[in-house]
Parts: structure tokens; sequence; C-alpha cells
């Protein structure tokens, strides 16, 4: 299946809503942590700006998991949200 | 290994290399200090946490006496110049532990990417006196660093604090004193959740400062791994098989109730931005679980340590019923 997002589109993303300069080209491969430098907390802010403005969401169970995934694997992992 | 509290790590690394077992040190971090502020921030550390009743208990099961070196009477620059002195002439056994900020070092992991990071580490000296060698067991982490780059992430006003044992000698614990040692650090209840619920009700109705009021969490929520060294210290004590046994059930509901705290932030920067009084009550939920969830373990945890007690022919019976625990536990008999 594919991503909901592509990375331009995730990388326009996180530059405005967490304020930062995003390293280009994204390759998928980076680490959401360790190489793009996102702390737990601004990672959260971003899911939460993704669900709400976007309607992507991230099962709870995955939430913990968030800092060591890599840009594929979060972009993999977002799922449409459910309208009850 | 998974990271729990810095200051414990550091005292254990010398446990690890006896033969003592250093798991049972880990009784109660899952519950050790932290801070709430006057503004109902959460924070890992703040200068009036106190680690003297962690520090006896060391002794009391090790044998070995923690001095501080560290005077918060006098400045910062004379408490440098005895840390100098010391490492001057310190002998091998002899084991020198400092509170830096971890941020200062921005080569070292940070993986909580946080702007202030008190975090204590051992030094060691190397044959350049110029170079010091920084051992992070908190974060497996060993390496040499610039003397004046260190003393500069000790020189700042955030962090002060400092310790230095004798390693040499280091006794076996015996049964009284770990039993002992687990009966002083269990809570009948759980303050970390109680916190949070604290910070969310406090921040409900203005929601703005929630996301940074909780931003630590994640620092403080993973010393609830400390109860996997209790189950295993137990298990492995009582002749139960870890493998065959719910030994790693046990660890999935640690692991679970780590993960909730996530969770809760999650669900606390949402409510932040929608202020959806369904969110909020979504999180109270989650606390409600986190509750619940840690009375389990709790209550499993006394389970095992009384039949730890019997087969170790402890003469005082104690309760396990974990609802009849005391509100300070200081004593089940």
């Amino acid at each position: 299946m594919s991503p909901l997002l592509d990375y331009t589109s995730f990388c326009q993303i996180v530059e405005e809503q967490l304020e930062v300069t995003m390293q280009q080209p994204v390759t998928g491969g980076e680490r959401l942590r360790d190489d793009l430098q996102l702390d737990s907390m601004r990672l959260l802010q971003l899911l939460v700006h993704l669900e709400l403005e976007h309607g992507y969401v991230l099962v709870d169970e995955q939430l913990a998991q968030l800092p060591q995934m890599t840009v594929d694997q979060l972009l993999q992992s977002l799922a449409q949200k459910e309208v009850v | 290994m998974i990271k729990v509290h810095c200051l414990v790590s550091c005292v254990c690394e010398v446990i690890k290399r006896s033969d003592a077992d250093h798991r049972p040190y880990y009784f109660g971090i899952w519950d050790a200090d932290f801070a709430l502020t006057s503004e109902f921030v959460l924070s890992h550390h703040a200068a009036h946490i106190s680690h003297e009743a962690m520090l006896d208990w060391y002794r009391l099961l090790y044998g070995i006496t923690v001095h501080s070196w560290y005077d918060p009477s006098r400045s910062k620059a004379a408490n440098l110049t005895v840390l100098e002195q010391f490492m001057k002439t310190k002998r091998p056994e002899q084991s020198v532990i400092v509170m830096l900020d971890l941020a200062r070092l921005p080569e070292r992991e940070n993986k909580f990417h946080h702007e202030v990071f008190p975090h204590y580490v051992m030094l060691e000296p190397t044959d350049d006196e110029d170079r010091w060698r920084m051992l992070d067991p908190d974060f497996r982490y060993e390496g040499e660093f610039d003397r004046t780059r260190i003393l500069q992430a000790i020189d700042q006003p955030t962090v002060a604090g400092g310790f230095w044992f004798d390693g040499s000698q280091v006794k076996l614990p015996d049964t009284e004193a770990v039993s002992s040692y687990f009966m002083s650090g269990l809570k009948r209840h759980h303050p970390l959740t109680e916190a949070v619920e604290q910070v969310i009700l406090h921040h409900a109705a203005r929601p703005e400062k929630l996301p940074e009021a909780l931003k630590q969490l994640p620092v403080i929520a993973i010393r609830k791994y400390a109860y996997e060294h209790a189950f295993a210290y137990f298990y492995e004590r009582l002749g139960i098989d870890l493998v065959a046994s719910d030994f790693d059930d046990w660890c999935d509901k640690i692991e679970q109730l780590v993960n909730q705290y996530t969770i809760i932030q999650h669900r606390a920067i949402k409510y932040s931005m929608t202020r959806d009084r369904a969110d909020l009550q979504d999180i109270q939920q989650w606390l409600v679980a986190q509750t619940t969830l840690e009375d389990d373990i709790k209550r499993q945890l006394v389970d095992l340590f009384s039949r730890f007690q019997q087969k170790e022919g402890e003469t005082d019976a104690t309760r396990t019923l974990y609802d009849q625990l005391p509100a300070s536990s200081t004593v089940i008999r």
C-alpha cells in the first residue's frame, strides 16, 4: 500500500509545524530522532497536527516506537482516521 | 539494557563487576523522587531532591559508603577546584561521580534532546592531564573529553552535585537487608501517575502550557523498567524459570505501563490544541488504566516478595495482600 504522504509533503509539514529546516533530499531511511533531531515531544506534536489537519493517525501501540522510526516507517504506518 | 536512573547506574557499575547482585538496588526506583514545580511542570531533577536515603541503602546492602565531595554551601568554582584536586590524587579503586549538563556536550547522544539535561556520570583521569575519561553507565557510553569541556558542562547553574566512593570491598547483600530495602521502597500509591493527574488538572482550563509541563515525562517514566530487575531477581531466587514462566508477560505489562505514559503525553498535546473536553476525558481514562496496571504489577511483586521471604526462612511473615499495605509502606509485618 502506498503511503498517504510523499516525502515532499512530509518535509513541508515538518518544516512548517516544527519550525525546523529539513536536510534535502529526504530518502526515507532517516531516523526521526537520531538523524532528524526531532525529540519525542515534537514528534507527538507533529502527529497531533497530522491527525487534526490531515486526518492521518498512528495507532497507539506504535506511539512509543515513534522516535526510533525512520521517515519511511512513519509514512507507511500512518492510516486514514476513521470517521465515526 | 534500558536506561533507568543515572545515579543508580553509576553506583551499580562497581557492583556489576563484583559477585554481588545489583538488581535489588533497583527496588523502589520505579517510584524514585522527581519534582513538580510551583507552575505544575514535571521535572526529573530538582535541587531539593536528596539522594541520601538511596545512598544509605547502598551502604546497608553492599557495605560501600558514598561520600559527597560537592558542597552546596560553597561556590561552584570552589567545588570545581575540589574536583580537579581529587582527580589528580584519587586511587584507582575510588570512583568519582559528578552531575553535569549533558546538553552542553552535543557530541554525546542526548536521546531526549532537552535543552538542559542534568545527568550523573563517572570520571577517570587519563595519562594526559588535560583529558578525562567519562563513563556513563546509564547510556552505556565511555569516551575521552578535554578536561575543560567537562568542567564547563559541570559549571552550569542548572546542575550541582557529586560523590565518591571506594569500591574495592563489595559486600554481598544479605536477605534481611534486601527485605528491608524492598519494604522501605514500596509505595501503595503511584506518585508519577498522581503527579501527571495533578498537572493535567492544573492546566485543564488553559492547556497551552500543558505540553511543556509534561515534556520530561518520558525521562521519569522509564524508571518503571526497574520493576523488571525486581521480577527477575525474585523469580531467580525462587527458582522460577524465566523463560518457561510468566516472566515475559510481566515484562510486557511493565513496558505497557511505560508506553501508556507516551499515549497520555500524546493526548495532552492533542487536548492543548483542541481544548475538547472529550480529549480531557480520554486522558483521565488512561490515568485510571495506569493506576490499575501498576496496582497489578505491585501486587504481583508483593506476592513474590512474600514467597521469597518464606523461602528464605524469614521469621516475620509478610502480608501478601497488597490492599493491606499501609500508605507509608514502611512496614509490612
